[in-house]
């Protein structure tokens, strides 16, 4: 870090991000001058001048999202990338800005707006010098790295490809430059990317040439740096965790468990050295983690995966209280992030060595298994889901017990999207909210394994940027309760009120419980709402039928515990006062009538409406 | 099974040795000292904490620091939970896990100081001044036993943080310990064992093959262009270019390889 006072923070920043923080807090006057403030931020000449724009623009961004302003959160994204890449601009403070935001924006779980700034990034026109072809190469690492966490393996491996041409083709001098070390570790990450890009294609050859670059990298930098230098160790703990990846991937259980073993002395060497709650210690945890899940996936080896749970909880917590205690900035692992920022010197290494999300480092076989083929005959029709009440799944009228809490997590928002392919940023987010652990990639792949294993392998399937849950026609209660529906709806239309009934019944009769009963799914609230809403229509119609059909004393009984629960709801007082008026109770009919005006004089200032009052007229004279 | 239980005993022959703990899952740390009767290369029975009894091979030993490494036998695969490493910070509270027998009582304390320790072997080390709850004036048998931190906030796990080694004598009274002990950290626990270095175990993961690695990294770098050369051939053979013009090109090509190479301008 290099010292300085600490630099001044525009005014039009303050002010935004203010009003966003207050917006995100609740209070609605904020709310109503946020989108005006970031239009302003956006235009002011000073909208790049804050000290760490990546920080900046990403809590400003996570904020909008939250506030459900999506465009205005792309819109600001693309003005500053728009400045940013104005001509002019000196390249290599550009290239290092983009990935500062990109990395910032990765952490965050934001991969599809980290690929949009590194996809610009690279865009930009660029000159032939030896620190352009540097800065280039690390940005185009940073890409793959984003596009592997969004599973665009093919977009990943060109990516990386370039990385290596742009490696290349930095003038030999300068690879040298003073700073062999920081050259070394974009080697390292760039050939790590090479060898899961390959492995997920698998080009096995191609995948043992990378690793063996990665051993030759390591040892190079244990030869400059000594074995016990940070970076030694984490070259370390990417060769191991590459080489787990790729032993497991081929079935060799004795070379995936060597990995393991060196996982474990390189965890235990970083936590000794650096102490437990170092960034690299963390990332070393994961690693473990992840390897540990990988190997026991691999083997069915159940408690093998808790312990890799209990590792990767480990590893959180050692990281929030290192975060709590102001101390080391939170990581994310170099493993999901390692970022090698242009360095304009050596003396803010740690700032530079920010961190993004790595690919998919814990399930290289998914991609080999399970990608998805347009004509490929899939065999989940033994499959049925609920979500109208506690999610489940049974197959062929057998339970499938998905025991663990993130899987149903997982499964929920997989359900909510009803067979649409969920970006793996929109999965992590439904699984660990706005604060994933480090390795957060590998280890959803963790879990989307474990879910795959139960549903069966073509039910659940990878495709960029994320995963789709393959349903069967009629295989979710949603949608054969739309279907009921649609049916019921066609019924009464042609005057069929008891089949039409039944319809809805039937559909009434798939809702268990309150929609994803009892599950934290972040950013659902609405579509429960909605599905709620939803349930109540109908319920709602099918009174109405039980009126049409003559029999309003089948629905009295229900109408006044509906009324009780939600006197605020006029539909069911007005149901309510038809019922009793054709069941010859126009006494209680004028009651209610009565009470309904009360309570909505009472507690809203209201007075009925005037479908309300025309109701009570037409009881008074008896013409309902 | 708990994060404590990663302590083992160690026996020869039916009698027991000393305490020690799985550091990796192959390797057990011990004292030196527990191990004294012993050669390198002898095996040790490990008894784990849940009862199960394995076999292990003294391995490695550093004298000057009295610290010694026993692997267990490649057949066994220790399933146990191997508690995570830290460094203890002044003022920590710590416990053994480790007691010699069932009679004897745990041991707990306070980190009173990490510093540079002479050994009694001659090493200089980075270690751990423990001072314990219990005065016992004797705390032979505790040896070789972990020294785990205590954990705090919302950490659950307990760390290792260092391997009882000594006693310090009690100036008052010579035939008894003061209540103060010296554990060796892990870091140097680690950093004292070939096994466990870092070069050594990028070479157990990768082995080298020098000459033949070399070799092929040599050959990867020139595949780009030896696949040009091929193509120009092939090209002329299918008379899509005139092959007179071949070997200019050719020459063309390595030219502008050898500039590469030499650092002489970008592709």
């Amino acid at each position: 870090m290099t010292g300085g006072p600490e630099p001044r923070v525009p005014e039009a920043w303050l002010t935004t991000l203010s009003l966003a923080q207050r917006a995100q807090s609740g209070d609605t006057a904020a709310r109503d001058q946020v989108k005006d403030a970031v239009q302003r931020l956006s235009r002011d000449p000073e909208l790049l001048s804050i000290g760490d724009l990546g920080q900046a623009v990403t809590g400003l961004t996570g904020l909008l999202n939250d506030l459900e302003e999506p465009e205005v959160s792309q819109a600001l994204l693309r003005q500053v990338v728009s400045r940013l890449t104005a001509k002019g601009t000196d390249v290599r403070s550009r290239q290092r800005s983009l990935n500062r935001i990109a990395v910032a924006l990765a952490n965050r779980g934001q991969l599809t707006a980290a690929e949009q700034v590194l996809s610009a990034a690279i865009k930009t026109p660029w000159r032939r010098s030896d620190s352009d072809y540097t800065a280039l190469a690390i940005t185009s690492a940073n890409l793959a790295a984003v596009e592997l966490g969004l599973n665009d393996v093919d977009a990943a491996g060109r990516s990386a490809d370039r990385a290596a041409q742009f490696i290349r083709m930095a003038p030999a001098s300068t690879q040298s430059d003073g700073r062999p070390v920081a050259q070394l570790e974009l080697r390292l990450r760039v050939a790590s990317l090479k060898a899961t890009t390959a492995r997920a294609r698998n080009k096995h050859a191609a995948v043992e040439a990378r690793l063996d670059e990665i051993a030759e990298i390591a040892r190079s930098l244990v030869g400059l740096l000594g074995g016990e230098h940070p970076k030694s160790l984490s070259a370390l703990v990417t060769l191991a965790l590459a080489e787990c990846e790729s032993a497991t991937a081929s079935g060799d259980r004795d070379r995936s468990e060597r990995a393991v073993d060196v996982l474990l002395i390189a965890a235990q060497k970083a936590a000794a050295s650096a102490g437990g709650r170092h960034p690299l210690t963390v990332t070393a945890l994961s690693s473990l983690a992840a390897a540990e899940g990988l190997v026991a996936l691999d083997s069915e080896d159940s408690q093998r995966l808790s312990r890799s749970e209990a590792l990767m909880n480990t590893a959180q917590e050692r990281s929030r209280a290192a975060a709590e205690n102001g101390g080391l900035r939170r990581p994310t692992a170099p493993r999901e992030a390692q970022v090698l920022l242009p360095q304009p010197d050596e003396a803010a290494p740690r700032e530079a060595q920010v961190l993004l999300p790595q690919p998919d480092e814990a399930a290289p076989r998914e991609a080999q298994v399970l990608q998805l083929q347009p004509d490929e005959a899939v065999d989940v029709s033994t499959l049925t889901f609920s979500m109208l009440g506690p999610v489940g799944v049974w197959r062929d009228g057998l339970t499938v017990t998905i025991g663990s809490l993130r899987e149903r997590l997982l499964l929920a928002t997989l359900l909510l999207h009803e067979g649409r392919v969920v970006p793996t940023d929109v999965l992590i987010r439904a699984v660990w909210g706005d604060s994933p652990p480090a390795l957060s990639t590998a280890l959803l792949h963790v879990h989307v394994a474990r879910l795959r294993r139960r549903l069966g392998p073509n039910a659940l399937v990878r495709k960029p940027p994320g995963y789709l849950l393959r349903l069967a026609p009629g295989s979710l209660d949603l949608h054969r309760a739309r279907e009921l529906v649609e049916q019921a709806g066609e019924s009464r239309a042609a005057g069929r009120a008891e089949e039409s009934r039944g319809l809805l019944n039937q559909a009434l009769a798939l809702w268990t419980g309150d929609p994803l009963e009892a599950l934290p799914v972040p950013d659902a609230e609405e579509e429960r709402e909605q599905l709620r809403e939803w349930r109540l229509e109908l319920l709602a119609t099918r009174l109405e039928l039980d009126l049409e059909l003559g029999e309003p004393e089948k629905a009295i009984a229900e109408l006044t515990k509906l009324t009780a629960e939600d006197p605020q709801r006029r539909r069911w007082r007005k149901l309510l006062m038809l019922a009793l008026h054709r069941s010859e109770q126009q006494a209680d009919a004028v009651d209610q009538y009565s009470a309904a005006r009360r309570l909505l004089a009472d507690a809203l200032g209201d007075s009925p409406d005037a479908s309300l009052r025309d109701l009570e007229r037409r009881m008074r004279e008896d013409r309902p | 099974m708990t994060a404590t239980d990663y302590w083992v005993d160690l026996h020869r022959a039916g009698q027991r040795l000393g305490g020690g703990f799985l550091l990796t899952r192959r390797f057990v740390l011990t004292a030196l000292h527990c191990l004294r009767d012993l050669a390198l290369e002898e095996q040790v029975d490990i008894e784990l904490a849940d009862g199960e009894r394995v076999d292990g091979r003294f391995c490695r030993q550093d004298k000057e620091a009295d610290m010694a490494l026993i692997e267990i036998a490649a057949g066994h695969r220790v399933s146990l939970p191997i508690p995570a490493a830290d460094r203890a910070r002044d003022g920590d509270r710590w416990r053994g896990p480790y007691r010699p027998a069932v009679a004897d009582i745990h041991l707990s304390g306070l980190v009173s100081g990490t510093a540079r320790h002479h050994c009694v072997g001659g090493a200089t080390i980075e270690a751990l001044q423990l001072t314990t709850d219990q005065h016992l004036g004797d705390y032979s048998g505790y040896s070789g036993g972990p020294v785990e931190g205590v954990p705090e906030g919302t950490e659950r796990q307990p760390a290792v943080l260092g391997i009882l080694i000594e006693q310090t004598p009690d100036r008052a009274d010579a035939s008894r310990a003061a209540n103060v002990l010296i554990a060796a950290t892990i870091g140097e626990a680690m950093r004292r064992f070939d096994h466990l270095d870092v070069a050594h175990l990028i070479d157990v993961l990768r082995p080298p093959r020098s000459g033949h690695r070399q070799q092929a990294a040599t050959r990867e770098r020139f595949d780009d262009a030896e696949e040009l050369l091929r193509q120009l051939d092939d090209w002329a053979e299918r008379e899509l270019i005139d092959p007179a013009q071949v070997a200019e090109l050719k020459v063309l090509t390595v030219k502008r390889l050898i500039e590469r190479e030499m650092g002489g301008g970008g592709a």
